[in-house]
């Protein structure tokens, strides 16, 4: 397949983008060997979220950041220091459905897991629980659903957003910019056509800087809350005269509960 | 109105069947006709079955319940709630298991006495599962008054 051809500008970008992160993998590795177990995860986190910053300066020292953009960066750094990996931003989501005996209880015991876990009820319907747990705490909630009884269905997946995490950050960046610059601009403005036209432009990029600042905070959400769906079932009897031989014993096979809903 | 005050006469009085057995019926549960045993029915659809049955070997109460946990569990897929012991008409045996049943989920409890070498009574109860509890004292209450 061939690649569209690249301006040189959007190659140089690429190339940058792609030389940092190799930086920050470095640095994870790095802080990872050096330190205890315990501590390079925090290390870790560290590291990558200043390599972040630094990046985002780097980037935004080109097309002239303001003290408003550092301010907004400011927030997103904190939402990247508290997902699970700072490395990559991960979204951990999982589907079960789980056979128990009292799915009542069960879908108790799991809403009492998810709160003590700091996580959150998302939705309940009948038998299905939807919740959020911190994502440093999904693999135990997963393991709690697994040992809850019989898994019938099972899907976990994993979702690495860190490049579209990044690639919105760096538009938020230069829409903030410009808004920086048109401001100035109005400030100037004299001429009442040229005074709407700004002001049209400065909608358009305040609407534009909330979305993405929206779908950062989205983000970031899904990245430290891992979402959990598990289903519950009861036992379901097995219908199939083939897969189920006959007791020997005749008064065995005339008991039971169909044998009461049918021949009552 | 009717039907409860059939029911009320039938439970002071108690029930006698063709088939020789005889209950005092539990509070708001109702006989109806039938040769196969006591069957006995709440406005609800709760439901109670009393039935003896031959054998063609004769075992003992251990047997008999194992035999029967074995295939509720193994081949139907039962889920055993509970496992007694009981004395209320002679030695016995309750199981109390759930299951589903064409997307209802219903409690079914079973309690099996040997009454003669080749003979086995059941006294069966099935209630959807969230209608259970509100009968399964009268029902063992009235289990012990079989004859």
């Amino acid at each position: 397949m061939t690649r569209p051809a690249a301006t040189n500008g959007t190659r140089a970008l690429y190339w940058g983008i792609c030389m940092k992160w190799v930086v920050v993998a470095a640095m994870l590795t790095c802080a990872g060997c050096a330190s205890m177990p315990g501590e390079s995860a925090w290390i870790a986190n560290d590291v990558a979220s200043r390599t972040l910053e630094a990046s985002a300066g780097y980037l935004g020292s080109d097309r002239g950041l303001s003290s408003t953009v550092a301010a907004d960066q400011a927030e997103i750094r904190v939402s990247v220091d508290d997902a699970p990996d700072a490395g990559r931003l991960m979204i951990y989501e999982g589907s079960f459905t789980i056979i128990v005996g009292n799915p009542d209880d069960a879908i108790g015991s799991l809403i009492r897991r998810v709160q003590e876990t700091g996580g959150y009820l998302v939705e309940k319907k009948d038998r299905s629980v939807t919740c959020r747990v911190p994502a440093d705490r999904f693999d135990e909630v997963v393991a709690g659903v697994r040992g809850s009884g019989q898994i019938a269905h099972e899907h976990v997946t994993a979702q690495d957003v860190t490049r579209e995490y990044m690639d919105i950050g760096i538009r938020l960046e230069n829409a903030e910019t410009s808004r920086t610059r048109l401001l100035k601009l109005l400030e100037k403005a004299e001429a009442v056509e040229a005074i709407l036209k700004i002001e049209e432009q400065l909608r358009r990029l305040t609407d534009e800087i909330e979305r993405m600042k929206g779908a950062l905070r989205y983000m970031t959400e899904r990245v430290s809350f891992s979402l959990i769906t598990v289903s519950y079932q009861a036992p379901l009897i097995n219908n199939s005269r083939s897969a189920r031989q006959a007791s020997r014993f005749p008064w065995i096979n005339r008991v039971g509960i169909r044998s009461v809903l049918e021949r009552f | 109105m009717k039907r409860l005050s059939i029911a009320l006469v039938l439970s002071i009085v108690g029930v006698t069947t063709g088939c020789g057995l005889t209950i005092d019926a539990p509070r708001d549960f109702l006989r109806l006709n039938s040769k196969e045993g006591l069957k006995l029915t709440t406005a609800d659809d709760a439901r109670v079955w009393v039935r003896e049955q031959s054998t063609s070997v004769p075992a003992d109460l251990d047997f008999w319940t194992e035999a029967l946990l074995n295939d509720l569990v193994e081949r139907r897929g039962y889920l055993v709630v509970s496992d007694d012991e009981v004395t209320d008409c002679g030695p016995g045996r309750e199981l109390v298991c759930d299951a589903s049943v064409e997307g209802i989920d219903y409690r079914y409890s079973i309690t099996v006495y040997v009454v003669a070498p080749k003979r086995i009574r059941t006294v069966e109860y099935l209630a959807p599962k969230e209608e259970f509890e509100r009968y399964i004292a009268g029902v063992r209450e009235a289990r012990g008054t079989v004859r």
